[in-house]
Order: structure tokens, then C-alpha cells, then sequence
């Protein structure tokens, strides 16, 4: 029965998606598929690309979860120990795709941004009018929200505004 | 629609309808056992009064940021929430949303999360049956 609704979502959700084309010049990251990681890191925000912070920010971020940005995201050493080995594998600085690449540069050396928005990429990216607009426009709670402006960002594509 | 159209309409309905009643039937049953649980831990009758006042109260014992379950939940069980990252949260009332609290595994992992970030401490298990009952009320 679920199953069935889902067929039907997804189709749905497939054809109501506009065809973002993607430049050759626009980072793009693989899809996440690792089923512990959607569903311990992907219920309070999107599930964020582990190709975005170096291995030491991500050892930092996961082995403080029970105060994770003034929250409780606590999880079992089990899931944990997958999530920690999923994110420093792929992590900007470890990495030899695009993403990473684009991602590593302009960090110095042992440098470990907190969050990605504090990421001199990201930094880089969101430092003109169109971000200050978007983000009056669409009420945007938080910079960590990609989805209210990137709609395909869960495929990794934010080169569609 | 020419009849044998119809007739996989009609079919494909009857199922669709028989496959959700038959799952609201199952989940309320599981929800309900959830709920026995805690009460039996508790030792005490369940109050969906007392559970309106936690999902409702500004406690703030707990993380700055978060200092009552509506901070996430919206304001009211019918209402629909927002996590402070900008993801939308589902009604926590049971009649807007028949898949809350089916697996005890969730319900006891976001217990233990959220009671910490607005209590300070985890709940109680007459807590957990209070709340269970008032949004099963809703
Ligand atoms: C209980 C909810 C919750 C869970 C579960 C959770 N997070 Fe978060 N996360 C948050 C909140 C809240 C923020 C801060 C958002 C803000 O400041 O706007 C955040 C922020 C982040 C950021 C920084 C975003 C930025 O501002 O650049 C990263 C990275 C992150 N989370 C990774 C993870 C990973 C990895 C997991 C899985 C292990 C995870 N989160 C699970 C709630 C959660
Ligand atoms: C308030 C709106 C807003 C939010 C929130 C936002 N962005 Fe952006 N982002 C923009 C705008 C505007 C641009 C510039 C678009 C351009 O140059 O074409 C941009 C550009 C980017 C680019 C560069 C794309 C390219 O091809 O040059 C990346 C990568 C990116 N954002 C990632 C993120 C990530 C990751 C998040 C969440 C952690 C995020 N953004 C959140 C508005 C936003
Ligand atoms: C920081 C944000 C936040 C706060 C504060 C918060 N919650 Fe939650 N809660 C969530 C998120 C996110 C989920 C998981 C998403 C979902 O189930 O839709 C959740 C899920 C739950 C669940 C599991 C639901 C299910 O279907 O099994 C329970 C139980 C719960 N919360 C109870 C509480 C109680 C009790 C409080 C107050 C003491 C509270 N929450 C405060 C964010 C929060």
C-alpha cells in the first residue's frame, strides 16, 4: 500500500520537476544514497553534501551531535560510526571530484569551518544582491535552508536560479 | 469511461480504500500499544489535559533556542511545524496525521532529543503517556 502511494508520488513528483540544465562550469554532487545517512542527518534540515566541509569539520560536527547547534541530534554508536566513516570519506578535502575540489578551496590549511555557510565557498557565492533578495523574498528562516532557493539542492544542483 | 475502464476504477479504488482503512486499523493499534507501554511504566492513569500543558507550556529548561515543544511543532497540535533549519514538520495531532506514533524506536528517539533541548532532562513516562494521549485526542 505504501509502496503503491510512493510509485504514485514519485511519479508525480518526477513529472512536476522542471529539467534544470546543469552548466559545464556548475559543481554537481552524486546523489546521497546511504540509507543511515537520510534518515539520521536528513530530518531536521536536507541532508547536507559531505563534499562541502573537510574531514576535520565533519569529525568536529559528528562527535558533538548531543549539542548540535543548541540541539539534541543525538544517535546510537552503530548508525554514528557509518555516518562519521560516510562523511570524512567524502569529505572536501579527501575527495577528488569537482565538488570537493571547489569546496576546498580558499581554506588554509587545518582550517575547519563550523558549518557550511561559514565555508569560504559559500561565503564567496552568497555575498551579492541576489542573495540578500531571495532571501527578503522568500522569508527564508535560515541560511542553511538551500532548498528555499535552490530547489534541485537534494539532487546537488544549485546552479538553477 | 467505457465499462472496462470503469471497472478497473471501481477496482483500483476498492483497493486503495481497503489498503488504508486496513493500515489506520494497524496503526492504531500499534500507537495504542505504544501508549499501554508507558502507562504501565508510569503506574498511573494517562491525562490529555496534562499533556495539552507540556506540548503547550514555555518551559525553557532545556537549550536557549528551544525553550517549548511548539518552538518546532507550531503552535497548536493541528498546526503544522518548522525545525529551526526550515524543514516543515507534519501536524503532531494523530487526526491530521494517522502515522504518528506507530514505532516505538521514533517515538522514543525524539523523546529522549526533545525532552533534552526544552526540558533539560529526559521525560518522565507519565510524561510520554500524557502527551500520547492528548495528541490521540486531537
Ligand atoms: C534534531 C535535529 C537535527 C538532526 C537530527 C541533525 N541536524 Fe544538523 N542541524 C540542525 C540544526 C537546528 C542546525 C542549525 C540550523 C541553523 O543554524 O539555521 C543544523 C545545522 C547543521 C549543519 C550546519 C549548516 C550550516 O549552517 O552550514 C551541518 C553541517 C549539519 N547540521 C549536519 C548534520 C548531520 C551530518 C547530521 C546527521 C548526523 C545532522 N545534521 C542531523 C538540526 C539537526
Ligand atoms: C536565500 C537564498 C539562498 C540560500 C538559503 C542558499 N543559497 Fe546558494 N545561492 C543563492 C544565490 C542567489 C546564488 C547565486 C546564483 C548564481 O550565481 O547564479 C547561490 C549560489 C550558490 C552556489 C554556486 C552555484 C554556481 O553554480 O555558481 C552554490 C554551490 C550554493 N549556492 C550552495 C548553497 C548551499 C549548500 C546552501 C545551503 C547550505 C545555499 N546555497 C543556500 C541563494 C541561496
Ligand atoms: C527543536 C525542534 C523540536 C522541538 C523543540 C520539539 N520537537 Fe518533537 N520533533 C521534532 C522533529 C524534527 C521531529 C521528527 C519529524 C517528524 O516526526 O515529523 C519530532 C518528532 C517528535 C516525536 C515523534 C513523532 C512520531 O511520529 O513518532 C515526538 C513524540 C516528539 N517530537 C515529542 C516532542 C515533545 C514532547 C516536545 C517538547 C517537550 C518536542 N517534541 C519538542 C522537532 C522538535
Amino acid at each position: 500500500m505504501t509502496k503503491f502511494i510512493l510509485v504514485l508520488a514519485s511519479s508525480v513528483f518526477v513529472l512536476a520537476t522542471p529539467i534544470v540544465s546543469v552548466t559545464a562550469n556548475a559543481e554537481s554532487f552524486p546523489p546521497i544514497e546511504n540509507q543511515t545517512v537520510i534518515a539520521e542527518c536528513g530530518e531536521c534540515h536536507m541532508v547536507f553534501f559531505a563534499e562541502m566541509l573537510p574531514r576535520k569539520s565533519w569529525l568536529r560536527i559528528l562527535n558533538s551531535l548531543g549539542n548540535h547547534y543548541g540541539e539534541d541530534a543525538s544517535i546510537d554508536s552503530g548508525p554514528l560510526k557509518e555516518i562519521i566513516t560516510f562523511h570524512t570519506s567524502r569529505a572536501s578535502d579527501v575527495l577528488n571530484i569537482r565538488g570537493a575540489i571547489k569546496w576546498r578551496e580558499g581554506l588554509n590549511k587545518g582550517e575547519a569551518p563550523e558549518r557550511i555557510t561559514t565555508a569560504p565557498r559559500f561565503i564567496r557565492k552568497h555575498a551579492d544582491n541576489d542573495f540578500a533578495q531571495m532571501w527578503t523574498k522568500f522569508k527564508v528562516a535560515s541560511k542553511a535552508d538551500c532548498l528555499a532557493c535552490h530547489k534541485g539542492a537534494t539532487r546537488g544542483q544549485f546552479d538553477d536560479d | 469511461m467505457n465499462n472496462l475502464n470503469k471497472t478497473i476504477f471501481i477496482a483500483t479504488a476498492t483497493i486503495l480504500l481497503g489498503g488504508v482503512s486496513i493500515s489506520i486499523v494497524s496503526a492504531n493499534s500499534a500507537r495504542d500499544a505504544i501508549i499501554e507501554g508507558f502507562v504501565d511504566e508510569a503506574g498511573m492513569e494517562a491525562s490529555a489535559e496534562r499533556g495539552k500543558i507540556l506540548f503547550e507550556s514555555n518551559i525553557g529548561d532545556g537549550k536557549p533556542d528551544t525553550p517549548s515543544c511548539t518552538t518546532c511543532h507550531g503552535a497548536t497540535a493541528l498546526k503544522t511545524g518548522m525545525t529551526r533549519a526550515g524543514k516543515v514538520i507534519e501536524p503532531m495531532a494523530v487526526s491530521k496525521n494517522p502515522e504518528r506514533f506507530i514505532d516505538l524506536k521514533k517515538v522514543s528517539k525524539w523523546f529522549r532529543r526533545n525532552c533534552k533541548s526544552v526540558l533539560g532532562r529526559e521525560c518522565t513516562p507519565q510524561e510520554k503517556a500524557d502527551f500520547l494521549t492528548y495528541m490521540k485526542s486531537k
